[in-house]
């Protein structure tokens, strides 16, 4: 249910460029590769600064709670001369209060993850205080789903 | 003021590069220190020098998405291989000292405090 949505959305924005990842939970060596990659194409767009950088953040959030959190996912990243639209689904154990995990500094991180310095608990505001839309969608133990709209 | 580069840096206080040379050159502007990295991708600025504890791979991802000129590893901790290798690629220095992170950022700030663009 969770996904059909964000299918549905993503089919809705026509005529953009399309960029799409497959993200593998507990990947951690690879945090960090597909906003880097994005970042790398945006650079190469007529695209200010700022708004790169506010869009990288975003994802590298994104694919971070994805390879932390869930078993697998996948981000799609469509973007035009006027916005781009990010779409994260993922299959895993979900969020069960997405309020409450919006708090800056609520985590579940266990020891290991807080060992290397991820798990403060500011991703998700880190999202939130970048992306012009957020919208979040999750079900406990079926997996989560992120739309961010960035207007550029 | 006279721009300082990173390789200016690792001469005046002792830094060892053990990675990522071909960017020694890059202009320092600023630092940040902080060890959660949500909070370096966060609020670290464009060309800020890092110094942090940790010593693992994805550094080199935060680092290279917020365009730092430079990591610098406090405390006597070794880089890991594939760290050195991916700063290598990035073209980031990474540096270390044996120094605390209280003593290298005393040392940073009087070398850099006085600038005023810093
Ligand atoms: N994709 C996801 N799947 C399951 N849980 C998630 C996901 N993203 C976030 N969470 C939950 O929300 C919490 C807060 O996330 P975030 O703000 O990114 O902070 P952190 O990752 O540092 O814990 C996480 O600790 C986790 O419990
Ligand atoms: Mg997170």
């Amino acid at each position: 249910m969770v996904f059909s949505i964000s299918q549905a959305f993503v089919r809705y924005i026509r005529k953009m460029e399309k960029f799409s990842f497959q993200i593998s939970g507990g990947d951690y060596q690879n945090i960090g590769y597909v906003s880097n990659t994005i970042k790398k194409i945006l650079n190469t767009r007529k695209i200010s600064a700022v708004n790169s950088r506010r869009i990288a953040v975003s994802i590298f959030e994104v694919e971070t709670n994805i390879i932390l959190y869930a078993r697998r996912g996948t981000i799609e990243i469509e973007l035009d001369n006027s916005s781009v639209v990010v779409a994260a689904n993922d299959e895993g154990k979900g969020i069960e209060n997405v309020w409450l995990a919006m708090q800056e500094g609520y985590t579940t991180a266990n020891e290991e993850i807080r060992r290397l310095g991820f798990g403060a608990g500011l991703g998700l505001s880190n999202i939130n205080n970048n992306a012009d839309i957020l919208w979040i969608s999750s079900k406990v133990n079926i997996g989560t789903c992120l739309i961010l709209v960035f207007l550029i | 003021m006279e721009q300082i580069t990173v390789e200016n840096l690792a001469e005046k206080l002792n830094l060892e590069c053990l990675g990522g040379k071909a960017g020694l050159h890059h202009t320092v502007k600023g630092v940040y220190i902080s060890d959660l990295l949500s909070d370096v991708v966060g609020h670290a600025r464009e060309s800020d020098v890092w110094v942090t504890l940790h010593t693992h791979v994805n550094i080199v991802a935060v680092a290279t998405l917020k365009n730092l000129s430079a990591i610098i590893i406090t405390g006597g901790r070794v880089p890991d291989k594939e760290t050195i290798a991916a700063c290598d690629a990035q073209q980031i220095p990474v540096l270390v000292t044996q120094h605390s992170t209280f003593h290298l950022a005393g040392q940073l700030y009087r070398l850099l405090a006085s600038n005023e663009e810093f």
